[in-house]
């Protein structure tokens, strides 16, 4: 999140959308209803009425996979009606920059597709450059050739028809929204959006999040109080593990993975990933200092601190590439730590018997997991009345308990990047260990195993600065996650004090200061107060980076540096403030700049990193310090969001001739049939329960939440169910073109079908928790959903999808 | 004396069940198996039983485009009026202030409360022989904790204090949902049988969340329980006369026969 | 809202065994009374089928009890807002006074002393309790079937008289006590036929949708209505009645024994059907 949990309740309008608090952060519901009681409204878009829906002042039933097409439309409508944030838009965002003459958008494709490769050169995409390198810029927003007037054009086809044929909104419903919302555009109104699965877990999904990016900063609503572009993680300590590098194509604090071709050398990746001005300008600091952290004293100047050890990127490691090779009986051995892929993954026949071409498979868990029961008589075969023979997979499997949450100490990073610690409860039962442990362990026994080598590939893995204890302390892992100067061994206080020479170590930059020893653990600070009343609490836990708690808040005050809106302030300048009195930015929230640099401030010509951003540049981590709604580098698909549809879809695109993502790559193999309409004539989504979590083995083996939601259930209008012969309660049969599962029908209004181009289309949505083995059992959703994701992240589309439902006999 | 009630604020119920987990934790109640969720519903099942002491009620009204989904809370409801204190054989069910509480040293679990209660709350357990309901967390509450279920609840549709407070509390919400356009918004439970323990705020009519209208209040109802004795006597009076008659009319027969046959002789 | 079950078999069973006794002791009274001491043998005979079925009635009082061990809190608590409390006095104070017609001779006499007229109208006064507190404790309930009308009672109380009166007519040989009883059986039918109608039109009409659903219940049923059609209409009054038209004297222990059934029938569909319906 920009902002974090609490800041909700700043908010005047919540926008709600791909996403359901109500019933999957139930916890952090409470801050959205104190924004209600304080007269905010609640915007709800979801294609099911959800119990978030249930407490909404509007709600829109969208058509699973068209969220750019809604968004489109309320970026138009801001456009449009001129309810953008003018002085913050023209000022903090990148509106007014030039883009090349070269750029162009025909017929679904940006400039610089090349069909063979399914992928994009951005070379057009890029700013015209003055001599001195700086961006060309109409500050009026006349030009055509500005990045307002392009997205203007762009946006222009997103008409509130168009949003109704796409998305099934009716177009005064949609406005009535885009009305709602944009009035937050006001420099004394604040906006949210909230979002999760719903936004993320498709094709374009990145691309969902950049047009409520657009949307947040046209109206100025990026680094206020109760504003921001926040998504609602989906597990306690996600955000956590995602800063230590989740992701197979980044190391930790989000800093590029790497590449064998791009980056054979430390020279080379450091002068290709660093950019010359903004805050990442810094970039070899952090990334030198995470090489001395993992090689200690064997990480010199002379080796590159390590460099070379390093195993470099030559492909794409992401989790439907994992299982693409393992069906391919490329991938031999598989670890796999906290996490079910035999529920969780796409694709699930696929996924499985991609594990019975396994060698060995270790799975590190509390419970018996699916995956780690992957190879026994519980699963059930595809497509068959069948179970999995254990005699006929060749798999050795090895299973370490875990032990849970409450057993060992730790940091947890919630959604708003606040980094807790909690303490260890109580002792872990029988042989289970913390993660730690068994980490640490492997580590020790691969060292111990390869001890004798001198072959060169083996000397980084012996290399490694390793010394937790021989029981693993969480404090010497979260010592080192800080940092410390290298000689002394002190930790740090802020990631400004890292070096690229090799005098600080640092497991990642963005924690810097959260636990600086024992007695300076800022992650276990518990102070309750809030001067300032928007909800900070700086001295409860440490949000990263440097206790930020809302960031680019220096865009939550104007060119002066007076707050946009006194009632919601968050930082001011001070012109006496600071310890030389010469002027400083105070007020409820760590500064996210430059803490001296007066808002008045020029960027110096040549400068570098921040001296080459103005006193008006709040989004320091970008080059040019501003908010981007056009993004000429970093994602592969586009520098706008346009709507494409999903994978599988009902109908062809209405928008272009560009059926689905251009650049998502897709499989093809046996396991990865694609559906289509004709055979398929259902809109399937997926979704979550309160009383179930994520595959479900934590809470389907809980007694008290099966007694709340027994088993497997499939959702469908009673009208559907009609039209099929189907009461509730029947058992039902769901397809895909990959697979099908058996699942009680559940007959309610809350599911319609959707108006697409005017015709009707129906749907029906699947809780995505079950899998074969627990308490309680039931089929996996996941066995219908396709080996397709995002181009960037790689993410799974698993909210759009098609099926055929009948009616199935009993067992 | 316990003063204190609990404000269940149905409009911000968000239906998570928290509270039903928080009461069979707390309390150490098993859970019990149910096949499935009722039809066409989250809503596990429609009755309370000794094992489960509070359920949370699902709702769905689907009118043209619009849609609502309700939720709402019940359990025992600590009447004032309690039926279940009133005919209670063995005293063991008894009022302390709002609370209606249970001393389970005494209970002998003949089950009359059972079916007295007007809210089906009050339930046997096979096992222990005596009947168990929700018991307002007086175990907490008397060490200054709140009941479980209001502790549990995430969406601040619980509260616990003064019940006069709550009572006020409800009042004032039902007036911000009507001045919102919910017509038929209200309270229940604030004079409902003298006045019960758990004080709602309704987005609806109580038969929508499978409340009672007009909850009976017949087991308190003495003066009706005296008629009923007298229906009871009249009727045994009335059926009393044909056994009377035709016994009397045979010793009338046999006497002026007797007295007839003393003439002829 | 489905309610939770609260009275099984034993208390079913328990007010039908209540109502023969209490009818017979009731009706044997009251023709003693009549007869000015000659039916002594009927009240004797009325003697020894209550006294086991009150000692039954409460060996299923206490089997029915989930703590039956702690029975003595029924008599050590002050309850008398409870129909079930007052029963358990009333229960103890019909045995004693049954209890004492044993020491009467069994042998007809040709006037009641004082005091015989005093215990037999105790009798008949103790066997009403019995019967209409058993009625009261169901109307004393939120069960629509019991509580929405005073029909219960009255109801009880004319099948106590009806199955104590069958009861008697099974131990009583052919002859004119035995005519009379079968004659004042007849009336008690049709009061009690009538009164279930009125129950249920009551229910039906006047008591709301949950008045009407308890009446349905009981009428349409796969089992509370099996039995109420079959063993209470059927049995219970109909073939009853059907013989009596017929003067099929012959059948005297047959009718006895279908107005036995039909009693136990009736108390099986008050009870059980009272608990099958929702509350709301």
């Amino acid at each position: 999140m920009t902002n974090h949990w609490i800041d909700f309740r700043n908010a005047d309008v919540i926008m709600i959308n791909g996403c359901n608090p109500a019933e999957n952060h139930p916890v952090a519901w409470h801050w959205i209803r104190t924004a209600m009681d304080r007269g905010a409204k609640l915007i709800n878009i979801d294609p099911r009425f959800t119990r978030t829906s249930s407490q909404a002042d509007v709600y829109a039933r969208i058509r699973p996979g068209t969220n750019v097409a809604f968004a489109g439309g309320l970026i138009d409508h801001i456009l449009q009606n001129e309810r953008y944030q003018k002085p913050y838009v023209v000022a903090y965002t990148n509106a007014p920059m030039i883009v090349d003459d070269r750029y162009g958008f025909t017929d679904g494709l940006f400039s610089g597709y090349d069909a063979a490769t399914r992928s994009y050169a951005n070379a057009t995409w890029q700013y015209k450059r003055n001599a001195d390198g700086t961006p060309q810029r109409d500050d009026t927003l006349a030009d055509p050739r500005t990045v307002f007037q392009i997205m203007k054009r762009h946006y222009a086809r997103y008409t509130p028809e168009m949003v109704e044929r796409i998305t099934g909104i009716p177009k005064a419903k949609a406005v009535e929204i885009y009305e709602l919302f944009s009035a937050t555009g006001r420099p004394d109104r604040a906006g949210t959006v909230l979002y999760a699965m719903g936004q993320t877990q498709a094709t374009i999904g990145t691309q969902n999040i950049r047009a409520l990016a657009i949307t947040q900063l046209l109206l100025g609503n990026i680094g206020i109080a109760g504003g921001g572009v926040n998504a609602l993680r989906g597990e306690a300590n996600v955000q956590g593990a995602t800063d230590m590098a989740l992701l197979w194509q980044d190391v930790p604090g989000y800093m590029g993975i790497p590449r064998q071709a791009a980056h054979p050398t430390l020279k080379d990746y450091l002068a290709k990933e660093t950019p010359a001005t903004g805050y990442w300008a810094n970039k070899p600091n952090f990334f030198v200092s995470l090489l001395k952290a993992w090689w200690g004293d064997a990480a010199t100047a002379a080796n590159d601190f390590g460099y070379d050890w390093l195993p470099k990127a030559k492909g794409n490691y992401s989790v439907l590439e994992i299982f693409d090779s393992m069906w391919n009986g490329k991938i031999k051995g598989f670890t796999v730590i906290g996490e079910n892929p035999a529920v969780g993954s796409p694709n699930q026949n696929k996924v499985r018997e991609a594990m019975e071409k396994l060698d060995w498979l270790v799975v590190a868990d509390q419970w018996l997991t699916e995956t780690a029961e992957f190879w026994s008589a519980k699963r059930p075969l595809r497509d068959t009345a069948e179970t999995a023979d254990p005699t006929k997979i060749g798999t050795e499997v090895f299973f370490l308990p875990v032990a849970s949450f409450n057993e060992r100490a730790g940091s947890y990073t919630n959604s708003g990047r606040w980094i807790q610690w909690m303490e260890k409860a109580v002792e872990p039962e029988g042989d289970s260990r913390s993660d730690l442990w068994i980490v640490d362990r492997l580590y020790k026994e691969l060292r111990k195993a390869y001890a004798g080598s001198t072959a060169a590939k083996d000397r980084g893995l012996l290399s490694l600065a390793w010394d937790y204890g021989d029981d693993p302390s969480f404090e010497k892992v979260a010592l080192e996650i800080n940092g410390y100067t290298y000689g002394l061994r002190e930790p740090i206080a802020s990631f400004a004090a890292l070096r690229a020479d090799g005098s600080t170590a640092c497991g990642n930059w963005i924690y810097a200061g959260y636990f600086q020893g024992h007695e300076k653990n800022r992650a276990a600070a518990r102070d309750a107060a809030d001067p300032g009343g928007v909800g900070t609490y700086a001295g409860w836990a440490y949000s990263w980076p440097v206790n930020r708690r809302i960031l680019y808040n220096r865009a939550s005050a104007d060119l002066a540096g007076k707050p946009w809106d006194e009632k919601r302030k968050v930082i001011w300048w001070d012109p006496q403030g600071g310890a030389q009195k010469t002027g400083s930015w105070v007020g409820n929230d760590v500064p996210d700049f430059a803490p001296a640099k007066a808002p008045g401030a020029a960027a110096k010509p040549g400068g570098k990193a921040l001296d080459a951003l103005a006193g008006t540049d709040p989004f320091i981590m970008k080059p040019d310090g501003r908010g981007w709604l056009f993004v000429p580098s970093g994602l592969v698909d586009g520098p706008l969001p346009e709507h494409y549809e999903p994978f599988e879809s009902p109908v062809g695109n209405v928008m272009s001739p560009v059926a689905f993502n251009p650049v998502s790559k897709v499989f093809s193999g046996a396991a990865d049939a694609k559906g289509a309409a004709g055979d398929f004539p259902v809109i399937a989504t997926t979704f979550r329960l309160t009383e179930h979590y994520q595959g479900g083995s934590e809470t389907r083996n809980r007694p008290w939440l099966i007694e709340l939601q027994p088993e497997m259930f499939v959702e469908m209008s009673p009208a559907f169910a009609a039209k099929r012969g189907i009461v509730d309660g029947d058992r039902v049969q769901v397809e895909s073109a990959r697979g099908s599962v058996f699942a009680r029908a559940l007959l309610t209004e809350r599911i319609q079908p959707f108006q697409v181009n005017g015709t009707s289309v129906d749907a029906v949505a699947l809780p995505w928790h079950w899998g074969f083995a627990g308490l309680s059992s039931g089929h996996s959703a996941n066995v219908l959903t396709a080996s397709i994701g995002d181009a960037n992240t790689f993410i799974q589309e698993d909210k759009a999808f098609l099926v055929r439902v009948s009616k199935a006999g009993p067992q | 004396m316990t003063t204190q009630a609990v404000l269940v604020d149905t409009s911000r119920c968000i239906g998570c069940r928290a509270c039903m987990v928080a009461c069979k934790e707390w309390n150490e109640l098993p859970a019990e198996h149910v096949e499935r969720t009722l039809p066409g519903s989250y809503q596990n099942r429609d009755d309370l039983t000794s094992q489960t002491w509070t359920v949370v009620h699902f709702a769905e009204q689907a009118s043209g485009d619009d849609m609502r989904w309700l939720f709402a809370k019940t359990q025992c409801m600590h009447c004032a009026d309690a039926a279940c204190v009133s005919v209670c054989p063995t005293g063991a069910m008894q009022k302390d202030g709002t609370l209606t509480y249970l001393d389970e040293t005494k209970c002998i679990g003949e089950g009359y409360c059972v079916a007295a209660c007007p809210f089906g709350a009050v339930a046997l357990d096979e096992g222990k022989g005596i009947v168990q309901k929700c018991t307002l967390c007086i175990d907490r509450v008397e060490h200054g904790e709140l009941p479980a279920c209001v502790k549990a609840c995430p969406a601040d549709a619980l509260e616990f204090g003064d019940r006069a407070q709550m009572v006020a509390v409800a009042e004032a919400r039902v007036g911000t949902l009507k001045g919102r356009g919910l017509a038929r918004a209200r309270t229940y439970g604030v004079d409902e049988l003298g006045g019960l323990g758990y004080v709602y705020v309704l987005q609806d009519d109580p038969s929508v969340y499978q409340l009672p209208e007009r909850p009976s209040a017949r087991p308190v109802d003495i003066p009706v329980q005296a008629r009923d004795w007298v229906a009871g006597a009249a009727a045994f009076g009335l059926g009393a006369i044909p056994v009377w008659w035709v016994f009397r009319r045979r010793t009338r027969l046999a006497s002026e026969a007797a007295e007839r046959e003393g003439e002829v002789r | 809202m489905m309610p939770p079950e609260a009275f099984g078999w034993e208390i079913w069973l328990y007010f039908f065994l209540g109502g023969v006794a209490g009818g017979a002791i009731a009706a044997a009274s009251i023709a003693d009374l009549a007869r000015d001491g000659r039916e002594r043998p009927l009240v004797m005979r009325a003697t020894l089928i209550a006294l086991p079925l009150l000692a039954l009635s409460s060996v299923l009082l206490l089997w029915d009890l989930g703590r039956s061990e702690r029975f003595l809190n029924l008599l050590t608590a002050w309850r008398p807002t409870s129909p079930m409390w007052w029963g358990t006095w009333i229960l103890i104070a019909t045995s004693g006074a049954t209890g004492l017609l044993l020491l009467r001779s069994s042998r007809p006499a040709a006037r009641l002393t004082l005091a015989a007229r005093a215990l037999l109208s105790l009798n008949v006064l103790a066997a009403t309790a019995l019967v209409v507190y058993t009625g009261v404790l169901l109307t004393t309930s939120s069960r629509p079937l019991w509580s929405a009308t005073p029909l219960v009672p009255v109801i009880f109380a004319l099948s106590a008289l009806s199955t104590g009166i069958a009861a008697l007519a099974l131990v009583s040989r052919a002859g004119p006590t035995a005519d009379d009883l079968e004659r004042a059986d007849t009336a008690i039918l049709v009061l009690e036929g009538a009164a279930i109608a009125v129950l249920l039109a009551w229910l039906a009409l006047a008591a709301g949708p949950v008045g009407a659903r308890a009446a349905g219940v009981v009428v349409s049923d796969l089992l509370v209505g099996g039995v109420f059609w079959i063993g209470v209409v059927g049995a219970g009054l109909l073939l009853p009645l059907l013989a009596v038209l017929w003067r099929m004297r012959s059948l005297t222990l047959v009718r006895a024994a279908l107005v036995l059934a039909g009693g136990l029938a009736l108390r099986f569909v008050i009870v059980a059907g009272g608990q099958a319906a929702p509350l709301v």
